[in-house]
């Protein structure tokens, strides 16, 4: 409409929305009258509002109709957490119909300072959380009836976070708890105990895709429950639950939906215990609300997922990704807004960040200790929002320094083992790193035996990363060698080979002894190799690392093992890989094709290993030259993803790595175009991989040396856009390939001139 | 729907939804009946995924359902509903990356499945393609424009409605409104689906009234 410059065009989306006054209805005819690029225009416009609004003919799926409302009958939230916690069986048909499972027993630590902090136990509780912690309160007086008739009633005065065992004098270890293989299992319902439990252990949730739906209370007003409000700081209130029997993952969901279809990972009981339990040891989340007054001020509403009630709604802004980095007792714990993940990130709430050392000596957690063996501490993460926030969560926090020094996570340890205690390898010019991992081949049932002993009922990856879930991170203080960091571990190092030789059936990797024998165990088989079983990263002897017979030979390996002693029949779904008809693993276009399409194997770990297949461990992954390298495509979108799978996978590497060294990761994108370009030069299966030059003008450097170095931390958002609009742009960039450069600590930096 | 008939739907609603807070829970059944289809569609064109949109529709009515003890008839129910709805859905994008996949019709057997009903009269006829083409091109458009358009073309929310329910003022749900669909537009033709040409004067919608209104009986605006 060139001939009406002055024209403003909205008038014309008014115009066939009858918004106009009439004056500039009189104008919008005018000028329709005299410009035929005008009617052209108007035309379209209502051609798209007409194919618009024919959206609104698709008919519902289903009846949204029935609902806690249709199910409750009216309880109040604690009658009806009540019955449940009497009654589960009656309750478990209610509204879960093919997902119903034998519940496993309760048990009940319960460790208050003394009677007046009775109290505190409401006070920790969140008001976001505030319906899963009715089910607590309604747990806790049932065990607590319990506890009275059979007089196994453990109250302690203990407010160190020990473990109520060693507090209690009975010396039990937990690794004496949990290496039983009993407590792996399912077990049968209602066996009401009362005894301590492992600190990772949670209730498995819910079965039922309509979970939430039973735990939603009715809303009655004027009937809220007791609790304080949230942001007030939780006490050292220890209430921890072993598998309540009610929950069970549901998770039969769509992959990747985090509805209440989809169930969640972390039951009602099990989230609420982990949130006091994370009071206790003094730096983990006491759940939204939970820690200190202003920090809970500054919470978003927990993510959608199915939980109990929430804070109440912002009216017009969107939830913002905020990160609780709950530790009450340092205030300079908290992240500062500005460090907060972006909203791609979502909304992350690391609800429990949990150092415990002691926990190393847990049966599931020296399984996984295998492959981290040189670490000091593990943490536990429970993110509602999944991997992908839990990892970027903790590069975060890892790069502000926010979790360094301050959080001193063994100092647990000293308290239950005696043992030095590891924070003095953390000297204040030290920066820990953090590592990130999920098991990768795992069914997820095994994957969660493992972690904590919840059961993940779809065996889908992906949906996993939208759902409440335990992550391991471990740390590492900067400076000191991964052996001296062995060798000041002994503790955790013998705790482990016990439990290898307790448990398992494979004489040559379960009588373990010593961290070496370890070692042997967890390396490539020669036999099988054939080849240097020589894993020596180092850029003054590089060597091939095969990483896809890395996987094959220790997390498979290591997953069976998890599988044999967590009664998990099925461990041999390694991974999601959409295959084609002809078995064949999809070739990396065509997975990234799956990727941006949606596909249940869509993950980006399968596209890290589908590309290490396809490519033979030639084009993708480690190759021959050195530095190290992985490669692959992945969505742009998905960078946060990307961080947790490399850092996952990356994780064995820098067990070989030598004294004194270190594994720097770079990690960078490069437009999908010159990957495409580069995909198209290298397609030649035959041709030497290109190494990869890291030119700062053709890359995007996402994050650099993220686990040791936080000079470039402010590097972290550039993938992660920071409103929702330029994400969606950021999104058109589709695909990205991402490269991830492993490097000892003395090679020069490729990134820099 | 003229104000007397919005003000008793009003008033009916008040009473109800004190009935629910008060105890008869069960009767919360009565709203997801009224609104479920609204909400289902508006999440549809927002995420551009049923399952998705579906879930997003659960998880709102159950959510609504833990919070209704909150809600104070500031703003309308449906309102009220729907931003409840807005940040779920904000949050589940979020939280699945912004992968591509949330805008991937599964199948086309599913968007026949989709357009395999009898649309109301007055209503243009999507075919399963085009409905899997038009929920991607609006998958294609800015975010916040997106929500403009979800709102007057699938909620049948009039500008001042929209204005309230976004805070933001009326002449800015124009613009935003005009950009969407100019946006939408071009997506469209990105996807070929070719707008049809249409006899002067005569459009699938009739101007100003908003089919919502011939669909959904109990809806509110």
């Amino acid at each position: 409409m060139n001939e009406f410059p002055q024209f403003d065009e909205s008038l014309l989306t008014a115009y066939i929305d009858n918004e106009l006054t009439d004056a500039e209805r009189a104008l919008v005819e005018d000028v329709l009258s005299r410009s035929a690029e005008a009617r052209s225009l108007l035309d379209d416009l209502r051609q798209v509002r007409s194919l618009v609004s024919g959206l609104q003919s698709i008919p519902l799926p289903r009846s949204f109709a029935k609902g806690p409302w249709n199910q409750t009958n009216a309880q109040s939230p604690l009658e009806f957490a009540f019955a449940a916690q009497i009654q589960p069986a009656a309750l478990e048909t209610s509204s879960v119909s093919d997902e119903s499972h034998s519940s496993p027993p309760i048990q009940v630590t319960l460790a208050a300072r003394d009677s007046s902090h009775r109290s505190d136990l409401q006070v920790g509780l969140s008001e976001t959380n505030g319906y899963r912690n009715w089910r607590l309160i309604a747990s806790l007086a049932a065990s607590f009836i319990v506890v009275v008739t059979t007089g196994v009633l453990t109250l302690t005065t203990d407010f160190t976070g020990r473990n109520i065992a060693t507090t209690k004098g009975t010396n039990k270890s937990q690794s004496e708890h949990t290496t039983s293989p009993e407590l792996l299992k399912p077990s049968g319902p209602s066996e009401s105990t009362v005894e301590s439990n492992s600190p990772y252990f949670d209730a498995p949730t819910d079965p039922g895709s309509f979970r939430s739906m039973r735990e939603a209370a009715p809303p009655t007003r004027g009937a809220a429950p007791a609790m304080s409000p949230a942001g007030e700081p939780a006490q050292s209130n220890t209430l921890s639950m072993a598998p309540g029997g009610y929950g069970g993952s549901g998770g039969r969901g769509r992959p990747g939906a985090p509805s209440i279809k989809s169930g969640a990972m972390s039951g009602a009981i099990g989230g609420a215990t982990a949130t006091l339990e994370s009071q206790q040891r003094g730096f983990g989340g006491g759940g939204l609300g939970a820690e200190n007054g202003t920090k809970s001020s500054q919470l978003p509403p927990p993510s959608p997922t199915i939980e109990g009630p929430r804070g109440p709604l912002s009216d017009n802004e969107p939830s913002r990704g905020v990160v609780a980095m709950n530790k009450p007792t340092d205030p300079s714990m908290k992240l500062n807004s500005a460090n907060a993940p972006s909203p791609q990130t979502g909304k992350t709430t690391v609800k429990e960040i949990v150092g415990s050392q002691a926990a190393n000596s847990h049966a599931e957690n020296a399984l996984i200790d295998r492959f981290f063996r040189h670490a000091e501490s593990v943490w536990k993460l429970e993110s509602n929002d999944g991997l992908q926030s839990a990892s970027g969560a903790l590069v975060q926090a890892a790069s502000t320094g926010a979790m360094e020094e301050k959080d001193k996570p063994d100092e647990r340890t000293q308290e239950t083992t005696n043992e030095p205690p590891s924070t003095s390898l953390a000297s204040t010019d030290q920066t820990a790193r953090y590592f990130l991992w999920q098991p990768s081949g795992a069914s997820p049932q095994v994957m969660f035996d493992a972690l904590g002993q919840q059961q993940i009922a779809s065996p889908d990856f992906d949906q996993q990363l939208n759902h409440t879930s335990h992550y391991r991170f471990r740390y590492i203080p900067k400076g000191n060698s991964l052996s001296d960091a062995t060798e000041l571990a002994p503790t955790y190092a013998a705790d482990q080979s016990t439990d290898f030789a307790e448990n398992s059936d494979d004489t040559r990797s379960r009588k373990a002894k010593s961290s070496d024998d370890l070692d042997a165990s967890i390396t490539p088989d020669e036999n099988a190799r054939g080849e240097d079983k020589s894993m020596d990263v180092t850029a003054s002897s590089p060597k091939r690392i095969d990483l896809h017979h890395f996987l094959n030979s220790n997390f498979k390996a290591f997953h069976e093992q998890t599988s044999q002693d967590a009664l998990t029949p099925d461990t041999t779904s390694v991974r999601n890989l959409k295959k084609d008809e002809a078995g064949a693993v999809p070739e990396p276009e065509k997975l990234s094709n799956q990727v941006a399409g949606g596909g249940a194997g869509g993950t980006t770990e399968d596209m890290i290993v589908a590309s290490q297949k396809s490519n033979d461990n030639m084009k993708l992954g480690f190759q021959s030259a050195s530095p190290p390298m992985i490669e692959f495509v992945i969505p742009r979108s998905n960078w946060q993803e990307a961080s947790a799978v490399l850092i996952r996978i990356g994780i064995p590497v820098p067990n070989t790595i030598t004294a004194n060294q270190s594994a720097l990761y770079y990690m960078a994108t490069i437009p999908l175009d010159d990957a495409k370009r580069e995909a198209t030069q290298t397609n030649d299966s035959s041709s030497t991989p290109q190494q990869l030059s890291f030119d700062k003008s053709q890359t995007n450097i996402l994050f650099l040396e993220i686990l040791s170095a936080t000079d470039n931390r402010d590097n972290l958002p550039i993938a992660s856009p920071n409103t929702p609009a330029q994400a969606e742009k950021e999104s058109e960039s589709d695909l990205v390939r991402v490269v991830v450069l492993l490097q000892s600590k003395s090679t020069v930096d490729p990134t820099k001139p | 729907m003229t104000t007397a008939n919005s003000e008793n739907m009003m008033e009916e609603e008040k009473a109800l939804i004190a009935a629910i807070v008060g105890g008869e829970s069960q009767r919360f059944e009565q709203l997801v009946l009224t609104y479920q289809q609204r909400i289902f569609v508006a999440m549809l064109g927002l995420l551009g995924n049923r399952q998705d949109a579906e879930d997003v529709t659960q998880e709102t009515f159950v959510s609504a359902f833990r919070k209704l003890d909150r809600f104070e008839f500031r703003s309308s129910f449906y309102t009220w509903l729907h931003r409840i709805a807005w940040n779920l859905a904000i949050d589940f994008q979020r939280q699945r990356g912004r992968r591509k996949n949330a805008m991937h019709i599964e199948s086309d057997r599913e968007a026949d499945e989709i357009s395999g009903h009898q649309p109301p009269p007055d209503h243009s006829v999507l075919t399963g393609e085009t409905v899997a083409q038009v929920q991607k091109a609006l998958m294609e458009i800015d975010e916040e424009r997106r929500h403009v358009i979800v709102l007057r073309d699938l909620q049948g929310l009039d500008y001042a409605e929209i204005a309230s329910l976004l805070d933001i003022p009326i002449g800015t749900v124009r613009s935003r409104l005009h950009r969407a669909r100019i946006e939408l537009r071009e997506a469209m033709l990105r996807a070929g689906l070719e707008p049809e040409p249409q006899p002067e004067g005569k459009s699938k919608t009739i101007d100003g009234a908003h089919p919502r209104d011939q669909i959904h009986a109990g809806g509110q605006s």
